[in-house]
């Protein structure tokens, strides 16, 4: 947690109110001024730390006013499809959630429409789709100006299915002025000063952050060990380092560190370890998985089980999918002659994870 | 320890999300999370009583608005389609509440009155400074006197107003003044104003020369109903605040003025900031907070200078020795902008309250309601 990313106003309170600090806030709050003002504003101000019973009360009866409709909460617990153009998704990584309209699939990659369902933010570079032509019970607002390619990773819940076609021709009649498929139109033309324009920028600002998202170990792009994929000579020079930084760092003779430098001789295990722990790397490669188990492991549909081992291991999502770098699928061929199964063998893969994990909670 | 529901409900079965996503509306879990975002979210914002703080009665009603302001879908539907979990219902329900207590205050009479004013200030004579501050394009000659806020008021008195002439059964609100006269008002206004002025002061000025708002400097002494309580943050109170710095700063000499920067640290910090010896930083200090609290008319003008310090911190100096501060930390050159905060009270378990060297604040210790704001979403 650095000053430019603020801990959430619900964490500060928990601090005042004697809570633990949440991971970082502490060290936040001794860099950061304007959380230290707002913690002692919390602190002058007593106000009751849970509502009374009446209180709850009024909140969950009005809330029972503001529903969602049923189809749209049963389309959060369906399996998710394979994805496929037309498809409305609310897509998610670490803490960023945003609502897309796929455009294109690829098999690591998709190509979406950053959309919302919070359609009065729509604006002249938005079309609309009206509710009534949508299983989302919801209007939907898309921004085709703002098409975004995401790893297909970050798909979590197919929401609604968009009739491909008309995908297609608004597209099309975007890129052209032609006329809109019947239920779509185009947003309203917004003043520059309207707030809702700051809302839609955050929103892109999100489909940017989703592109961005990654989870592959950058211990496969980096490490000492002289070869695949990175070389030492490559790791000092990418980093400005001398030979003297090296002859300085490992106690060694002039002669040897520019024998080192120059990638004549490998370092002994001593120094790689030594240098390891210099330039923060690992001491050799990961193992990159197979591209096709990179690939399996990005599909929507795997992200469920995905997690459920994540879970029942007490790990987070990235740890278990970078615990697949020594995974190596069979190379068996199907009968058929066409390319194995992947997809299947790291579903059984991660299938038997979880059967480990809760057989081992369910141990006395 | 006091129990906030939403970390005990962490580590339980049921979390918020899981009631929220299996029964696609809001039961208890959910409310209590919704109250207490609602809690910690309202200290960046002036209550609607106009009093110092929240009572729990606002913040109660807060909360259920929120539920039931008017949306498009039901609010339910709209915290499912923008949270995947508990951490991402957390954060969604931080940016709803920020927003809507937004939009609340742009409905403010000060409110629209700034809204009316932003399109305004296009004006060809009249330039944007940073995000929300207004000068002249080509400044006038400052005159020989120094500054005082009073200025301002009499500026906007001088220049004429003209009345719309909306008829009765107009349904919108008519504006306090036709535009050309309104930003003939602002011209003069910051025509006399040696500083960039933010268009919520700009606002206040307005206000009063349209009658609209009260002068506070014209308050009668024989009001029967008490003064309300100080705001201790909101736009009024940061505008009279930078306005009082404003005339305290033209009081201080160039060495008090750099002493500004470190007004909360011990002698030997001081010492060591400014480049003198421990004896001539605590002096300097000492005249400084003197200086301050002579100009903002103290009564009891205390010797010792953490008693100095104390009076300070009272709800209605604090905004301006704050406001005086980020005004040295502006003005003075970069590597001197050590701001210091330390003497702004409650720094939490006794961490110093202050902003490293180099780095750059990015909020104000208060918010304003038309400016938006620092999302306080943790998304790194």
């Amino acid at each position: 947690m650095s000053e430019r990313w603020h801990p959430l106003e619900l964490d500060l309170q928990w601090y005042v109110d004697g809570g633990d600090a949440a991971a970082g806030l502490v060290e936040h709050l001794t860099e950061c001024g304007a959380c230290r003002q707002l913690t002692a504003d919390m602190r002058d101000d007593a106000g009751a730390v849970q509502p009374d019973r009446q209180v709850l009360d009024a909140i969950v009866a009005a809330a029972a006013r503001q529903a969602a409709p049923a189809e749209f909460v049963a389309a959060l617990s369906a399996d998710p499809p394979e994805p496929a153009p037309g498809q409305v998704w609310q897509l998610w990584w670490d803490t960023t959630v945003l609502i897309g309209v796929l455009i294109e699939v690829s098999t690591s990659t998709v190509t979406l429409w950053p959309s919302t369902i919070d359609i009065h933010l729509a604006d002249q570079t938005c079309l609309v789709v009206d509710a009534t032509h949508t299983s989302l019970a919801a209007g939907l607002a898309c921004w085709p100006a703002q098409e975004t390619v995401v790893g297909s990773f970050t798909l979590h819940r197919c929401l609604a299915s968009l009739p491909d076609q008309d995908v297609a021709a608004a597209s099309h009649a975007w890129r052209s002025d032609a006329t809109l498929p019947s239920g779509w139109a185009r947003g309203p033309v917004r003043d520059g000063a309207d707030p809702s324009l700051r809302q839609s920028a955050e929103l892109m600002d999100r489909a940017a952050g989703l592109s961005a998202a990654s989870w592959r170990d950058p211990a496969w792009e980096q490490s000492i060990d002289a070869g695949e994929p990175t070389s030492l000579a490559d790791l000092l020079a990418a980093r400005g380092l001398t030979a003297t930084w090296l002859a300085k760092t490992l106690d060694v003779p002039a002669r040897v560190a520019i024998t080192l430098y120059r990638g004549s001789r490998a370092p002994t295990d001593e120094q790689k370890v030594l240098l390891a722990e210099a330039l923060e790397v690992t001491e050799a490669p990961a193992r990159r998985p197979d591209s096709a188990v990179l690939d399996a492991l990005d599909r929507p549909a795997l992200r469920g089980l995905l997690r459920a081992v994540a879970a029942a291991e007490g790990t987070d999502e990235v740890k278990v999918r970078r615990g697949f770098d020594g995974f190596r699928a069979a190379a068996r061929q199907m009968e058929d002659r066409q390319a194995p199964d992947v997809v299947a063998q790291v579903r059984v893969e991660l299938a038997r994870r979880l059967d480990a994990a809760q057989s081992r909670d369910a141990r006395p | 320890m006091v129990d906030v529901p939403q970390r005990d409900e962490r580590e339980s079965c049921i979390t918020p999300y899981a009631e929220l996503s299996t029964t696609g509306q809001l039961g208890p879990l959910c409310a209590r999370l919704l109250y207490a975002v609602a809690r910690a979210v309202s200290h960046r914002f002036p209550p609607p009583s106009g009093t110092a703080h929240w009572s729990d009665q606002e913040i109660e009603t807060l909360a259920h608005d929120l539920m039931t302001a008017d949306r498009k879908v039901p609010f339910a539907q709209e915290l499912l389609a923008h949270a995947a979990d508990d951490e991402t219902l957390r954060a969604y329900l931080h940016r709803l509440v920020k927003r809507y207590l937004a939009d609340v205050g742009r409905e403010t009479t000060k409110g629209a009155r700034v809204r009316r004013l932003r399109p305004l200030l296009k004006d060809p004579r009249i330039v944007r400074v940073g995000r929300d501050h207004y000068t002249l394009a080509e400044p006038r000659d400052a005159p020989a006197e120094p500054f005082h806020p009073d200025r301002l008021r009499a500026a906007a008195a001088a220049a004429p107003i003209g009345r719309p002439n909306w008829g009765p059964d107009t349904k919108r609100t008519p504006p306090e003044a036709t535009d050309a006269s309104t930003v003939e008002v602002c011209v003069a206004v910051l025509g006399a104003c040696p500083y960039p002025l933010h268009v919520g002061d700009l606002a206040d000025v307005l206000g009063v020369r349209f009658g609209i708002a009260p002068d506070t400097a014209e308050q009668s002494l024989d009001s029967v109903s008490p003064p309300p309580e100080p705001v201790a943050h909101g736009d009024a109170a940061i505008g009279g605040a930078r306005v009082d710095a404003e005339r305290v700063w033209a009081e201080l000499d160039e060495e008090e003025r750099r002493t500004l920067l470190v007004l909360g640290d011990t002698a030997r910090s001081a010492a060591e900031r400014l480049g003198v010896g421990k004896t001539k930083a605590n002096a300097l200090q000492r005249s400084t907070l003197i200086v301050i609290a002579r100009a903002l008319t103290v009564d009891d003008v205390a010797q010792d200078i953490d008693d100095l310090r104390a009076v300070l911190c009272r709800p209605d100096v604090g905004p301006v020795v704050l406001a005086l501060v980020e005004l040295a930390a502006e003005r003075l050159a970069g590597d001197e902008a050590q701001v210091v905060a330390g003497i702004i009270p409650s720094a939490p378990r006794g961490q110093p309250a202050r902003v490293r060297r180099g780095e750059k604040r990015t909020t104000s210790p208060t918010q304003r309601l038309d400016g938006g704001g620092p999302t306080g979403s943790r998304t790194g």
